[in-house]
């Protein structure tokens, strides 16, 4: 008896022992099995793609993000950076240029749009910046290209007495440098060239390149000016643009004609012959010659 | 009593005299700009503005219940912060611009313009005398 119930004892022990062993193994291989069983199910329930896309977007935030911040780091475009930087060149000397002070209304606008629809020149937009200073007498700066930023010294007018006219045709010789891009070429060099356009994103922004910039604008300014060549296609442009109309032609003669009075008689506008070579060469490429042969 | 009600009634009536009626809300659209303190641009200065500023249109009050709206055709009578004036209409727009500062604002920055710089390229806006060529 004691003999059966010892051996019943060691059957009970040996079955739950081996039922504990195993439960622990179908524990374990469940843990691995029911990973698939459930990918299957995810499938299904698209709970996979969900997933999916939300690290998707996850992604996408991250590098919208990044390239928000990297676009901060953008340099104006050629489109953009002109107006800007001949606007910044006229805070930067202001009181060189003497541009801040009040003035009566020369009805200039009027007269210019005039002058530019008569010509044939539509949907073009000006701004026009009187200096009270004859150190600068008149230019067309370097701007984007849906507008012209035009500089004109009142002194310089008033002493040459110019008519509404002439100074039109003064502005329109101006619009002609601006188109044909003279400041720009002499202000742009390569470290500049280089950087409109650019990022600098995690690269050291090299101010210098702004300074040399301005420099250059002085430079264009007061001391380099035009070249004979550029002044010979300009003249030579006026003059085809002119002679069918005798009264244009005849007014824009004239104009010269002072100007090369003035810097001939006037020492304060000797530079002038520095900026604009030269009236008196201008007025024998507008006499009418049969041999005139170009610098 | 009855001085002490003629006060409160002079009082109550000079408070709403003053008081100026918003017509809408604007933003500056210029690099920088100036608020004038009469409607002319070489009137003085009484605060200088940047791009994207939102200004209160106002219609000036001139008697009781009675606005005034147009001073001079260039010009908006307008409110911004605690400062009250006159400002270029052509500088306003009625929607958010996109400005030159939030375009490029790390090389904006690097100008490091000084305040002086600010008045005065709010100054020369001013200054400009626009123009436009057009179709005829």
């Amino acid at each position: 008896m004691k003999s059966v119930l010892i051996s019943i004892l060691l059957i009970l022990n040996f079955s739950t022992y081996s039922q504990e062993n195993s439960g622990k193994k179908s524990e374990d291989t469940s843990d691995v099995v029911n990973f698939e069983n459930i990918q299957d199910v995810l499938k299904n329930d698209k709970l996979s793609d969900e997933v999916d896309k939300k690290i998707k977007k996850k992604v996408e935030k991250k590098q919208k993000i990044k390239v928000n911040r990297i676009k901060k780091y953008n340099i104006p475009s050629e489109y953009t950076f002109w107006t800007f930087m001949s606007e910044y060149w006229l805070i930067k000397n202001v009181i060189f240029l003497k541009w801040d002070f009040q003035k009566p209304d020369y009805g200039l606008v009027k007269a210019f749009q005039e002058f530019l629809e008569r010509m044939g020149v539509y949907e073009k937009k000006f701004k026009i910046l009187l200096l009270n200073t004859p150190e600068i007498t008149h230019f067309a700066l370097p701007s984007n290209k849906d507008e012209i930023i035009f500089l004109l010294s009142v002194p310089f007018i008033r002493t040459l007495d110019l008519s509404k006219l002439e100074i039109a045709l003064l502005m329109f010789e101006d619009y002609l440098r601006w188109e044909e891009g003279y400041f720009k070429e002499y202000v742009k060099f390569p470290a500049l060239n280089k950087m409109i356009g650019s990022n600098f994103y995690q690269k050291k922004f090299d101010s210098k390149v702004l300074k040399d910039t301005l420099a250059k604008y002085d430079q264009m300014t007061s001391d380099k000016g035009f070249d004979y060549q550029q002044q010979f296609a300009i003249t030579s442009k006026m003059n085809k643009i002119l002679k069918d109309d005798n009264k244009l032609w005849n007014s824009y003669y004239r104009m010269i004609q002072k100007i090369d009075n003035l810097v001939k008689t006037n020492i304060l506008y000797q530079k002038y012959l520095k900026i604009y070579p030269s009236p008196e060469m201008q007025l024998n490429w507008l006499r009418p010659k049969s041999d005139i042969k170009p610098f | 009593m009855r001085n002490l009600a003629f006060i409160l009634v002079l009082i109550f009536s000079i408070s709403a005299f003053a008081k100026d009626k918003v017509v809408r809300v604007a933003y500056f659209k210029t690099l920088f700009g100036h608020i004038h303190r009469n409607p002319s641009k070489y009137s003085e200065s009484i605060s200088t503005i940047s791009c994207g500023y939102p200004v209160r249109i106002l219609k000036k009050s001139v008697g009781k219940k009675k606005y005034q709206e147009v001073f001079n055709k260039h010009f908006n009578y307008i409110s911004v912060g605690p400062y009250k004036g006159y400002i270029n209409k052509s500088y306003l727009t009625d929607r958010k611009p996109t400005c030159f500062q939030d375009r490029y604002p790390r090389f904006f920055d690097h100008l490091n313009l000084d305040l002086a710089e600010m008045y005065h390229w709010g100054k020369l806006y001013d200054q400009y005398e626009y123009g436009r060529s057009k179709v005829q």
